[in-house]
């Protein structure tokens, strides 16, 4: 009779309050946060990973994850640095060559997880090492420098002086994925696949295809991420961003995307990654050691699960949700 | 008599305003085989956790063997009663002897464990049940029937004197519950209770002294078996009376078939299958666990490939490579596990309907979505507050409409259908089959694949007998009887 409650919806609305929380807490604690100069600093740095968040997004609902995500950004800027440095003659190709290297990525984690049948953490796993030692070999290890002016310019460039470039970036790929996800029958499918694979074959879901797109979708906006990260720093470095993965991993959790397939949200995901950013700008700001930040992370991930488990399941007792499940 | 074993009184019970139980009594003497009997939604499982302690009452008491029960279920086990899951919540990773003994001396406290005293344990509980069984055999892969004899024996292992079992005989073959039936009649004369929760009159008649019926949250008869037959037990359940009587057919039977199966075979499955499906007709194809019925059916849906043998649709060849080939071709198939093959239980109504038809071009209106669902949710008259609450929110019966609506989105020109009322209570089932009869009409060809030989009467044409991967007999619904079907399904007929 009972079943899980569904407590999404809600769930959002108090990570959205949590993250309007903390905010007017850090606004009063610290003097200097409200100013412009952080807002607008904040902006440009939390893109990058709110980018790889996003990509990771569909396959978690899919009900599989993409571990490669950070080594496909990594080889696609190297790519894109690559071709800059080449010469204005190739410079044009830089961004569509990138786009196109995490296309190919994510299809090859799609034909690894829809023809060999591999589950998606190992195949990622693989590829995680595979297109990261792809990036060590190329550049031979240290980061590829020496970019045209033009293009590290926009990475720290602001519309109007307020909007950072990457945070447009940011808002456009989140809300494509958002339509993606809600207004199209793929993304419907990939939500229903997620819940229930075997009831999705019952249906004939094309689902070679259907995983096939999701984890291209994922090499694409990690590659986008990669031009994001290639434009901030100025550089291209084959294992840039070595705790991202585990960030990434983590904002999911925090958006309520079920590790189990069949729920998420871009909404949840956008909060989730401004929650993250705006308590590792609150620490720098409270003066708080780097080293902390792990810390608070750890312990926000924990009680935000831990509560959401409480309040779905009306109770911790094992009895309890055997009468739910009977 | 002695005095029960078990008795509640007075047991009310509210969800917010919603009255699930009211003033409901029930007794159990020692040796005594009780069934309570209700539809879906008529307050027996909330009945059953507040009996086993899961759930607390708002008033009235519940006393096993003398010992008054608060809400706590360790206390309802310490008191010798054990409850049995439909799912037997059994360790599938563990070996029958460790599953045996679980309860009596890991869940009992035991600090340490001593297998050779599980095993003692195991065997001599086995023994009073008269059932040999592979004391080191993984539960996983024990057959269902075996699965629910581990979980007897841990209940009687654990010195059970009221033992609990919920719909015990959905899974099981007529054999099997033959079975069922000897053990039970064994415990009984030591003086152990039963009490059965169901809603299949077949079940409650061969097992059950006494019955309680359970309509809207309060008893409404209650009296020895003898007191009861099929109509008045279905008539005190639903309310209302309910003739088990065929159902008007008269649809016209089109000469040509729609869907025709010609030497058809799978090895280890079925072979040498010749089948033909009309328009307007429906066709039972009945069999026991194994026969081979479902492995058939998945193979018209694409799902399973045949080695042998020719499909023909309105007389082309087809072969199908997946279940998209087979919708494509008209075809619809609802599945034997309507939880897990079924349906997408966490996710919302509208999606579970509506996820055969998605177009893939362009971007979908969820508000047309929504009203598509709404639509079907009022033709096919499922109870529900709207189609945005998840499908796991509904009854077994409503579920089931789901999964027909979702069917009939696409128009089908053959339904084959796998246990279509498997776990669904009587009123519901009725209207399935009168949806049935409705698609038949419309001239879909419909397929029915069952166990359940009345189904198979009130709703076909004609009966098809599959017996170890072979259709062994062709019936015209008119001139077979329930008996003679019985005794074909069993390969009693051909020894």
């Amino acid at each position: 009779m009972s079943a899980r409650r569904d407590t999404t919806n809600g769930y959002i609305l108090g990570l959205g309050a949590l993250a309007i929380a903390i905010f007017a807490a850090l606004s009063l604690a610290a003097p200097n946060f409200l100013t412009f100069a952080n807002l607008t600093s904040m902006g440009s740095q939390f893109p990058e990973f709110g980018l790889l968040a996003l990509a990771v997004l569909p396959t978690m609902i899919s009900g599989g994850i993409d571990l490669s995500v950070v080594a496909v950004a990594n080889l696609a800027s190297v790519v894109a640095a690559l071709l800059l440095r080449a010469g204005p003659e190739y410079a044009w190709a830089a961004v569509p060559a990138a786009l196109l290297l995490g296309l190919v990525c994510g299809l090859l984690n799609g034909c690894l997880i829809a023809y060999l049948r591999l589950p998606p953490i190992l195949a990622t796993l693989g590829t995680l090492q595979l297109y990261g030692g792809i990036g060590i070999v190329v550049t031979g290890g240290p980061a590829i420098t020496g970019m045209p002016e033009w293009y590290g310019a926009w990475g720290n460039w602001s519309i109007g002086g307020a909007v950072p470039v990457p945070l447009v970036i940011f808002a456009l790929a989140a809300l494509a994925l958002g339509l993606v996800l809600r207004f199209t029958a793929s993304g419907t499918r990939a939500r229903l696949y997620g819940a229930n694979p075997l009831a999705a074959r019952f249906v004939g879901m094309p689902e070679k295809a259907l995983i096939l797109r999701i984890y291209a979708i994922a090499g694409l906006i990690s590659a986008l991420a990669g031009l994001v990260i290639l434009a901030r720093v100025n550089s291209a470095n084959a294992d840039y961003g070595g705790s991202y993965l585990l960030l990434v991993i983590l904002i999911n959790i925090l958006a309520g995307v079920s590790p189990f397939g069949g729920a998420g949200t871009v909404g949840g995901i956008v909060l989730a990654v401004v929650t993250l950013q705006l308590i590792s700008s609150g620490l720098n700001f409270l003066a708080f050691t780097a080293f902390a930040r792990d810390l608070f992370f750890g312990s926000l991930l924990i009680i935000v699960m831990a509560a959401r488990v409480l309040v779905e399941k009306g109770g911790l007792g094992f009895f309890r949700w055997k009468a739910a499940k009977a | 008599m002695a005095d029960p074993v078990l008795s509640m009184t007075g047991i009310r019970k509210a969800y917010g305003p919603v009255r699930v139980l009211e003033e409901v009594g029930l007794t159990l003497h020692p040796g005594e085989v009780r069934c309570l009997a209700g539809e879906n939604g008529s307050g027996k499982s909330t009945l059953i956790k507040i009996l086993s302690g899961v759930v607390p009452a708002d008033a009235g008491s519940v006393t096993i063997a003398g010992q008054t029960i608060g809400a706590d279920a360790r206390q309802a086990i310490a008191a010798a009663l054990s409850v049995i899951y439909q799912d037997f919540s059994l360790f599938p990773n563990l070996t029958v002897s460790e599953n045996i003994a679980f309860l009596k001396t890991t869940a009992g406290g035991e600090r340490w464990h001593r297998a050779r005293a599980d095993r003692r344990l195991a065997r001599e509980t086995l023994a009073r049940m008269r059932v040999d069984l592979d004391l080191d055999m993984l539960v996983e892969l024990l057959p269902v029937a075996s699965k629910q004899l581990v979980a007897i024996a841990r209940a009687l292992a654990n010195e059970a004197r009221v033992i609990v079992m919920d719909e015990p005989t959905t899974a099981l073959t007529r054999s099997e519950v033959a079975r069922l039936a000897e053990i039970i009649a064994a415990l009984k004369a030591e003086g152990v209770a039963f009490l059965f929760v169901s809603h299949k009159t077949e079940e409650v008649f061969a097992f059950c002294d006494t019955i309680t019926v359970l309509r809207d949250g309060q008893v409404v008869a209650e009296g020895p078996t003898s007191a009861f037959d099929a109509a008045r037990l279905g008539c005190e359940m639903t309310g209302r009376a309910i003739d088990t009587q065929r159902l008007a057919r008269a649809a016209p039977v089109a000469a040509e078939p729609f869907l025709s199966v010609r030497d058809l075979a799978r090895k280890g499955d079925y072979a040498g299958v010749d089948l033909d499906l009309r328009p307007g007709e429906v066709v039972s194809l009945v069999g026991l666990l194994g026969s081979g019925r479902t492995e058939l059916s998945l193979s018209l849906f694409g799902m399973l490939h045949p080695d042998e043998g020719t499909i023909t649709i309105e007389g082309r060849p087809v072969r199908f490579t997946d279940a998209r080939d087979a919708m494509a071709a008209g075809i619809a198939y609802v599945p034997e596990d309507r939880l897990t093959e079924g349906l997408f239980l966490d996710q919302p109504i509208a999606d579970n309907i509506t996820v055969a038809t998605l177009s893939s071009r362009g971007f979908l209106s969820r508000s047309a979505l929504k009203k598509r669902a709404r639509d079907a949710v009022q033709r096919l008259r499922i109870k529900t507050p709207g189609v945005e609450p998840t499908v796991a929110t509904l009854s077994g019966g409503n579920q089931q409409r789901v999964v027909l609506a979702r069917w009939m989105e696409r128009s089908p020109r053959l339904m084959i259908l796998n246990g279509p009322t498997v776990g669904v209570d009587i009123g519901s089932k009725r209207e399935i089959h009168e949806i049935l009869l409705a698609l038949s009409r419309a001239g879909t060809a419909v397929m029915v694949v069952t166990d359940d030989i009345g189904e198979a009467m009130a709703l076909s044409d004609r009966v098809l007998v599959m017996v170890k991967g072979r259709i062994t007999g062709a019936f015209d619904a008119d001139a077979v009887d329930e008996d003679r079907l019985y005794t074909e399904i069993t390969g009693g007929g051909r020894g």
